[in-house]
């Protein structure tokens, strides 16, 4: 058997008359796809501006507004049987910036002004639209055929370029119909309100028009999202964490990752990935890499009523679309006027501050198991949150706990000083929690086993404050 | 003309029919626009057609590497676009530099022969379950995997959008179809035509169905196929992303290689010759062209080398596919955008049931513990783990087993007269064995014992290593006569052995005994832990 590796002088002349041939195709024709580098598009540049930052964002944009005016183009309109396009006839198809442009004789709402309609119900199949199945719906209605794939970038480039629009006209969400009667007191306890909904809608009013019912789903899933996850998934996974764990009072708290700044700042470059993230992705990333939960498939439903209550907590707090509050989000504690963190100081701030509702352990206790107002979530064990969660981080941690905790701190009156807060963070870093869902990953497994075994031993539940 | 059009235009026809709907369908897979993987197709059949050792071996897209390209990428750009386009261009460069580096090693170390059929086998049955994993999107009609948790749990998550409503029930309807339809031909003699009847078989599915029903399927879409130009995304920039995609490049151009080899050694008529490393040097040049061509990653394909070779096809039957592919794209215009994913995700995942043989899961259930643990270990490393763990904790354990199982050595002890113990050992004798014979030494010596013979003559000694000899010389050291026998064709390795420790250099070569006024004195070891033994 022969073994040893052997090149003929034909194979070498043929690889260097492949090389040639692949050069001088290179000369005469250039570069067809080259990294970086975007069509140019003269009505593009005059629709969305010229780019200041050469960004992953701004790419996307460019590449939504090159969609938006060549929606000829064949990388966007599937070739259709029902509309009986030919494939080469383009021209015979129109532009989305043809019907749903900003001058006076548009004959559909401009991208940005649908943009802050969406989501909204589908009165038809009684299910929430958001703006990315919109968009699909829509080239199949005006296509006809196919549509475009799920997750298509085409459809996130398209959401960049109508959020952009939306930001530079300054609009605000517009999802709940003026006009629209509110849900009765009897009517928000059929539909099981939680505690902290009943709280946002004292302060924001109920929810109005035929799409309330939709919005109290979408902030009963927020406040008590392992108590609404869909039949199925408790029967091979758990975990206590609730969206409103961190994004306080149902997200409606500042400093504590309001949501209303969540609305109207997503589709967003999700930095550690280089990725533009839409809400929707967004959301679904909080599931698996924050809260330890499992992913429902980016078409759930659960992700679009989350999407629509967060949406209607933008429109809320009248914030107009790319707004940058400064207590948006968690912010960071350097510490440089304060000493390094301790986990033993940590440890006895803990006792002082955390651990009455938290419990001993971190697990948590049962003593507010009958105030479904309250809900420490467990801070240590594989109910706990994740270690890519952003509350994992200390210094995130740090000012998580300075502006919000114990319950009743606020930014501006604080419970704690930036040491107590940076002790505690790190004491609370050095608790065990579920690791990164990574695709294929069985640490996720090991993780959970360890953490599972740990809680039994030491204290599942212990009911106690001491 | 005639045995021209037998041998190779009509297989060429043949295989450009099944190649076509696979690669549109690993290019859904991998998350790259189809025409990718037409091009990749295309070019890999020329290019194969000039490089290829084996006579049957055919590349382009590929299973493994499709979802393989999807996982190593999607973290870092969306799918489908640009950013995602030019990281695969990247990919494809790398796999193709790194085949390369594996033609020069692998020439000079034959690092292949390490890599056992039970490891391969193994990867292969992994790979095909994760691969029938990845089509069920298609055929459900929902969203495709998220690639971000456990497989398991996006199959749990595809299975219970199902049940409530979420996915299409058309979609199952012809995925369901084409499936099924697969499963029979392949139950005919019309085997090898499968792809292209459970194709045809959905399309009437579709057509039916669209006759009494009004209803929306994703479907291909148009693919507009041209020689194009590419660059892969080098740009300083990207450097970060760049770093991210070595290991994975190396991971495909591993299953790549692996493939290859597979293919030269399983797929290959009576009187070729095993040379598969020409085979991975073709792939690598593959992959470095379809870098620059618009194209992606690609790989030998085990499926398609199968059917090539049984339709007996010849050597020019790959530029006749290549020449057909684009004939069909161009004639097929209207048709193939009007597939429906769900067909192709039948399709698809009948090709990913070929790697799933039964026959092979019996025959390693019911082979010895040692392969049907490796085989196994391997498939569960891949489904649960990742490929990347697979493959290193396979190879690995492959060598510790081996060496285990190596080093297993018998111990006849035995008490002469009372007084006069001997250990005859047999085996091969490493340094970890003498750690054995310490224990069998202790648990037979006893007081009135006041000589001992260890008989090595019937071992193969492998030690290179200090050891700890005290358990034997501390009652050399009480007057016990200790005795050493060995052949003469191991003094080499015991003058070693004594080079190496010293607290038994007195050792007589023909009857080495130890004794109390044996004193070294270089010995290092001794003196820093036994130094009242001597």
């Amino acid at each position: 058997m022969n073994l040893a590796f052997k090149l003929t002088k034909r194979d070498l002349f043929g690889v260097a008359v492949m090389v040639g041939l692949l050069a001088a195709l290179f000369y005469f024709k250039g570069v067809d796809y080259h990294p970086g580098v975007s069509e140019q598009c003269e009505a593009c540049k005059a629709d969305v501006g010229s780019m200041e930052r050469a960004g992953h964002f701004e790419e996307m944009l460019w590449n939504g507004a090159l969609h938006v005016h060549h929606s000829s183009n064949d990388n966007l309109v599937q070739f259709t049987k029902s509309n009986g396009f030919a494939a080469s006839n383009t021209s015979a198809i129109k532009n989305c910036i043809d019907c749903h442009s900003d001058g006076p004789n548009a004959v559909a709402p401009s991208l940005g002004n649908l943009w802050v309609k969406y989501p909204r119900l589908d009165k038809e199949t009684g299910r929430i639209i958001d703006f990315e199945k919109a968009v699909q719906y829509e080239f199949v209605k005006r296509y006809g055929g196919t549509k475009p794939f799920y997750n298509d970038v085409r459809i996130t480039e398209i959401m960049v370029y109508a959020f952009e629009k939306a930001r530079q006209k300054g609009l605000v969400f517009d999802v709940e119909p003026d006009d629209g009667i509110a849900l009765s007191e009897e009517q928000l306890d059929a539909l099981e309100t939680s505690p902290t909904c009943r709280s946002v809608f004292a302060e924001y009013g109920v929810p109005k028009g035929d799409i309330a019912p939709y919005i109290v789903q979408g902030c009963n899933i927020f406040t008590q999202t392992t108590r609404h996850r869909p039949a199925g998934y408790s029967l091979f996974w758990d975990t206590r964490m609730n969206c409103t764990s961190c994004h306080l009072n149902g997200g409606t708290k500042e400093y504590a990752a309001h949501m209303a700044d969540a609305a109207v700042n997503y589709p967003m470059v999700y930095s550690s990935q280089n990725m533009v993230y839409t809400n929707r992705m967004r959301i679904a990333r909080c599931y698996a890499h924050s809260i330890n939960e499992v992913l429902y498939g980016s078409n759930s439903e659960y992700y679009k009523l989350i999407g629509l209550y967060i949406a209607w907590v933008g429109e809320k707090n009248r914030l107009p679309i790319g707004t940058m509050r400064e207590s948006r989000g968690i912010h960071n504690i350097r510490g440089t006027a304060v000493q390094h963190a301790s986990n033993m100081a940590g440890q006895k701030a803990y006792v002082d501050k955390c651990q009455q509702c938290h419990g001993p352990a971190g697990y948590g206790t049962d003593k507010y198991d009958n105030d479904p107002s309250m809900h420490p979530p467990p801070i240590n064990g594989s109910e706990s949150f994740v270690r890519t969660a952003t509350l994992s981080y200390p210094e995130r941690f740090a000012s998580f706990v300075q502006n919000n905790m114990p319950p009743g701190a606020t930014h501006e009156h604080p419970l704690t000083t930036e040491q107590e807060a940076l002790d505690i963070a790190e004491f609370i870093r050095a608790q065990t929690r579920p690791s990164s869902p990574e695709t294929n990953n069985l640490s996720v497994f090991y993780n959970y086993m360890i953490n599972r075994t740990m809680q039994w031993w030491f204290a599942e539940k212990t009911g106690g404050s001491t | 003309m005639r045995n021209e059009v037998s041998s190779n235009i009509f297989p060429g026809f043949v295989m450009a029919l099944i190649n076509l709907p696979m690669s549109i369908g690993f290019a859904f897979l991998a998350g790259v626009p189809p025409v990718m993987m037409i091009i990749s197709s295309i070019v890999c059949a020329i290019i194969g057609y000039f490089l290829n050792a084996s006579k049957y071996a055919v590349g382009g897209p590929n299973s493994a590497t499709s979802i393989l390209i999807a996982v190593a990428v999607t973290p870092f750009a969306p799918q489908m676009g640009d950013l995602y386009v030019g990281y695969v261009a990247t990919l494809a460069l790398m796999v193709g530099v790194w085949q390369l580096v594996f033609c020069l090693v692998f020439a000079k170390f034959h690092v292949t022969d390490y890599l056992n059929t039970d490891i391969i086998e193994g990867l292969v049955l992994g790979i095909g379950i994760l691969f029938v994993l990845s089509t069920l999107y298609m055929v459900l009609g929902l969203p495709q995997m998220s690639n971000e948790q456990w497989l398991t749990f996006d199959v749990f998550s595809l299975v219970i959008s199902t049940i409530q409503g979420e996915g299409n029930y058309f979609a199952v309807i012809l995925g369901g179809v084409a499936i099924i339809t697969g499963l029979i031909a392949r139950a005919t003699k019309y085997k090898r035509y499968s792809v292209i009847i459970s194709l045809l078989a959905g399309f009437f599915a579709l057509f039916v169905l669209e006759r009494f029903y009004s209803f929306q399927v994703e479907r291909v879409g148009w693919i507009k196929l041209g020689l194009e130009t590419s660059l892969p995304d080098l740009r300083q920039v990207s450097f970060p992303v760049i770093a991210n995609l070595i290991t994975p490049a190396f991971v495909i151009a591993i299953i790549g290689t692996l493939q290859a080899i597979t293919v030269a050694k399983a797929i290959r008529s009576d009187h070729e010759v095993f040379n598969p490393l020409r085979d991975i040097f073709s792939q690598a040049i593959q992959s470095i062209f379809v870098a620059f061509l618009h194209g992606a990653p690609s790989a030998n394909s085990i499926n398609k080398s199968v059917a090539k070779k049984e339709l007996n096809a010849g050597s020019r039957s790959l530029l006749y596919s290549a020449v057909f592919t684009v004939v069909l794209v161009v004639a097929l215009d209207f048709s193939l955008a009007y597939i429906p994913l769900a067909i192709l995700g039948g399709v698809l995942f009948l090709s990913g049931l070929t790697m799933i043989s039964g026959e092979k899961i019996k025959r390693y259930l019911f082979s010895n513990k040692k392969v049907a643990l490796i085989f196994f270990t391997t498939t569960f490393l891949v489904v649960v783990v990742d490929i990347y763990t697979a493959v290193t904790v396979s190879v690995l354990a492959t060598f510790i087993i081996n060496i285990v199982r190596l080093s297993r050595i018998q111990i006849d002890a035995h008490v002469e007269n009372g007084s006069k113990l001997i250990l005859k050992v047999e085996g091969t004798l490493l340094s970890h064995a003498f750690n054995r014979i310490e224990r069998k030494f202790v648990q037979e010596f006893n007081p009135a014992i006041k000589e001992v013979v260890l008989d090595l003559r019937s071992t193969d000694l492998h030690v290179e290593e200090i050891l700890t000899f005290d358990w034997i010389t501390k009652h050399a050291n009480k007057g016990v006569s200790a005795t050493l026998l060995y052949s003469e064709n191991m003094e080499h390795k015991v003058k070693k052995l004594l080079e190496l420790n010293p607290d038994i250099t007195c050792i007589n070569p023909q009857k080495a005994t130890y004794t109390a006024t044996c004193e070294p004195s270089h010995d290092r070891r001794r003196l820093r832990s036994v130094p009242e033994t001597i």
